[in-house]
């Protein structure tokens, strides 16, 4: 449900336009012979006009950038998907995880397109000599992983696993490229 | 009479987290998850997991066959089963990443035979579909 924020920004939106409507007519009736006797004479002159106009403008350019970005256009109209990272299944990754959240890494998570994914892994482990299987958080298959991502060795059948339901997740959330999610640790 | 073996894609993939997927390209169909870690190979009704050579060791090539072969290709059979297709084909690759493949078949169930370069952490693959002859 939206908060006392949206309504009241909705409702100067709607303001401002009912008033852009109400001048863009008022201008026009003028255009035609005799019009001007039906408009209503605008009596604050020119200065307030252009006051209406710039900020005409500015809603046009929030609400646009408001239906292009993702905060907005898609992430509100649901809650964050949560990952849960289990202890049970991947103890050792589970143990990693929380430590990378502990030292301040981030716990909301953006899927990557491929190429990022690709980068993000070479990058972070491409020069990993073991122990273990290199596991990285934030995970290499979003924007939040790459350089400066925390490693650990963890048992290679561990990292099956987390793929394997790391890719459950995406599909029965649909977490799409662009798309964010949480991650815990149970 | 069966149709001849038909070479459909040799293709490299980048297998994140060490495994690629055989799988109905339709949406809805779920991938089987790992229980141990140690399994070779998942299959579900609509798709087959298979584990790979680490994803650092560089990619995985996965070569699809369909029709029926005169000899058995070389390597190891890792999996000898059916896939469900229920419209738009098969995908093969890697489904974390969405580098996936298309390979037309028709709707059902087909045979479904794969190969591996070795038994363990595979670097190849080699999938047969309808082998046996027309998928059903």
């Amino acid at each position: 449900m939206d908060g006392p924020n949206d309504l009241l920004a909705s409702f100067a939106l709607l303001l401002i336009l009912l008033a852009a409507i109400w001048l863009i007519l008022n201008r026009g009736l003028r255009l035609f012979p005799g019009g001007g006797w039906v408009a209503v004479p605008f009596p604050f002159g020119r200065r307030l006009l252009r006051l209406f106009a710039v900020l005409l403008l500015l809603v046009l350019v929030g609400v646009l950038l408001d239906t292009l970005t993702v905060e907005r256009g898609r992430d509100r109209e649901r809650p964050l998907p949560v990952y849960v990272v289990d202890s049970k299944k991947t103890p050792e990754i589970a143990k990693h995880v929380r430590a990378a959240l502990a030292a301040g890494h981030p716990r909301v998570l953006t899927r990557a397109p491929r190429a990022v994914q690709r980068a993000n892994r070479r990058a972070v482990c491409g020069k990993w000599r073991g122990p273990g299987s290199c596991d990285e958080y934030p995970f290499a298959s979003t924007f939040e992983g790459g350089r400066g991502a925390s490693t650990a060795g963890v048992p290679l059948r561990e990292q099956l696993r987390q793929g394997g339901s790391l890719l459950a997740f995406y599909e029965k959330e649909r977490v799409r490229v662009g798309d964010r999610f949480l991650v815990v640790v149970r | 009479m069966m149709a001849a073996m038909v070479l459909v894609g040799r293709f490299s993939v980048f297998a994140l987290y060490h495994q690629v997927q055989v799988r109905d390209a339709a949406d809805g169909g779920t991938c089987p998850e790992w229980e141990t870690g140690e399994e070779r190979v998942l299959a579900g009704e609509q798709c087959i997991v298979l584990a790979t050579r680490l994803d650092l060791a560089g990619p995985v090539e996965i070569e699809v066959w369909v029709g029926a072969h005169p000899e058995q290709p070389a390597g190891w059979l890792l999996f000898d089963g059916e896939l469900l297709t229920t419209g738009q084909g098969v995908v093969v690759g890697s489904s974390l990443t969405e580098e996936l493949y298309p390979i037309p078949l028709a709707i059902g169930w087909h045979p479904v035979q794969i190969y591996a370069d070795r038994p363990k952490e595979p670097a190849r693959f080699t999938v047969l579909f309808d082998h046996e002859g027309a998928g059903s």
